[in-house]
């Protein structure tokens, strides 16, 4: 298998074989983290970083560890940065750590991390898994990014903290409590995922279909 | 000679090597960055325990609430003693609540006069003590009983620190009170590990600013409020967090209140 260029990782990662979108990994962090903006871009930065670095280390040192336990390599290099990123979390934006709670542990078994240092890393030179860790992460931003534009107002009246609703949304208890719950991003979730698939699916019969005459075509 | 990377012999040393490798750089991370972080967790304990005895504490102004907290007399459970290194150190006593709650007399306060000359003469404050308690429980929240008791506007205020089980761990909790016990002046979450989102509200302000000034009932101290008929001494529990929401109502219950009512008969009399 040839390297990939950085185009075609940036564009794979990004659109048609999106982290969270195609291959439906990274879900319990989705759930979990989306219903703050703030929080939500602290997370998925770190998940980039974290999925970057840990690609970079376990591509580095490939051709050095024997296959059966590549898992112990992973682990220890994805725990590594991930615990690098909690101490710095909690030395520099305490007041986030505390509100990320477990989560920022929990990255270490999130699944893209997983995924791309077994499947990307091994196969791959360095700088290269580097860009493909990033760029997943930022696949992953992607779509959490607009998950937690849609439920933040809706459970906080708020975008990064700073109100958009009138403050009668909140006093009066107008507010949407299953925005801040878990449960909202699954159906938020469900709708981005059916008209993502749909677009891909058009995206993909149309690439198949041979190509139409340029001129003269119905409008 | 050629190394054989699939034998045992190198995969083992290998591993064995990048984990000293990727460890020992993290150690110096934690190393540096726990006064950091230290920095900012005890001054969240200064400006949580005044607030929840009703005292003035701006987190803007931090070294004001820093010079309110070192007015304020401090003391705590347990005894002097000496670490390998010769130093004096503060060894925390299980605390049988049940039995305080019986006999509050049995609840015996540290520093004694005696104490007190010992850490004098090793240059310390109760404040190192506290300070030393916090940094070292910083992770896990197993913050030791403190008691607080200072006079404002001519009236004693009481307060401390009170550490009960949680869903996930240790939650703790600082609680403050009047002079005679009959009203909480205050409630401040110290820490928590519950579920983020969930249990976790309990640190919101919506949900603390229901213990100010709540008055507890001298039988069964505070209760849940049922819908529709708030209690002088109910509040409202979280939806979806009963255990959180029990634990915080139990810990200031049964631990809280305990503690505080025997130290109130001890250090009272205004």
């Amino acid at each position: 298998m040839s390297t990939p260029t950085f185009k075609q990782v940036t564009s794979e990662n990004l659109n048609l074989n999106n982290p969270v979108l195609v291959q439906v990994l990274g879900i319990c962090s989705t759930l979990a983290v989306t219903n703050k903006l703030t929080n939500t871009l602290i997370m998925t930065v770190g998940v980039s970083l974290v999925t970057a670095f840990a690609n970079y280390t376990l591509s580095w040192i490939r051709h050095l560890i024997a296959r059966r336990v590549r898992m112990i390599f992973q682990v220890l290099a994805i725990t590594f940065y991930v615990v690098l990123l909690q101490l710095i979390l909690n030395a520099f934006v305490p007041a986030v750590a505390r509100s990320l709670g477990p989560y920022v542990g929990l990255i270490i078994t999130n699944c893209i991390v997983m995924g791309r240092t077994e499947t990307f890393a091994p196969a791959n030179p360095p700088l290269i898994s580097w860009w493909d860790g990033f760029t997943s992460g930022l696949g992953y931003m992607l779509v959490l990014g607009l998950l937690a534009l849609i439920r933040e107002p809706l459970a906080f009246g708020t975008i990064l903290d700073i109100p958009v609703f009138p403050p009668e949304y909140l006093s009066s208890g107008n507010n949407w409590t299953i925005a801040i719950m878990a449960p909202s991003a699954f159906f938020l979730l469900a709708i981005i995922l059916w008209v993502f698939k749909t677009r891909a699916l058009k995206i993909e019969a149309a690439a198949k279909a041979p190509k139409p005459a340029t001129a003269g075509g119905e409008a | 000679m050629k190394i054989n990377k699939d034998g045992h012999i190198f995969t083992i040393s290998f591993t064995f090597f990048m984990t000293v490798v990727l460890v020992f750089p993290l150690t110096l991370a934690y190393v540096g960055t726990k006064p950091i972080a230290d920095a900012y967790w005890l001054d969240q304990h200064v400006i949580k325990t005044l607030a929840s005895m009703g005292l003035p504490a701006d987190a803007k102004n931090i070294e004001k609430a820093r010079e309110e907290y070192k007015k304020l007399d401090k003391y705590t459970i347990g005894k002097l003693a000496k670490d390998s290194a010769g130093k004096l150190i503060v060894v925390y006593d299980t605390i049988d609540y049940d039995a305080i709650a019986k006999d509050p007399t049995l609840l015996h306060l540290f520093p004694s006069d005696s104490d007190r000359a010992a850490l004098a003469e090793a240059k310390m404050t109760m404040d190192d003590v506290v300070s030393k308690a916090l940094q070292d429980n910083s992770y896990t929240g197993n913050i030791p009983a403190f008691f607080y008791v200072t006079e404002a506007d001519g009236q004693k205020r009481f307060g401390g620190d009170f550490t009960g089980p949680g869903l996930w761990g240790n939650v703790s909790l600082a609680v403050g009170s009047n002079a005679d016990l009959s009203e909480i002046s205050g409630m401040r979450v110290l820490f928590n590990v519950e579920t983020p989102g969930l249990g976790g509200r309990i640190e919101e302000p919506g949900f603390t600013a229901q213990f100010d000034k709540i008055k507890p009932a001298s039988n069964v101290g505070l209760v849940f409020n049922h819908p529709g008929t708030p209690a002088p001494n109910g509040f409202d529990a979280i939806s979806g967090a009963t255990i959180t929401s029990a634990a915080i109502k139990d810990t200031i219950n049964q631990r809280a209140l305990v503690l505080l009512k025997a130290f109130v008969a001890q250090k009272g009399g205004s």
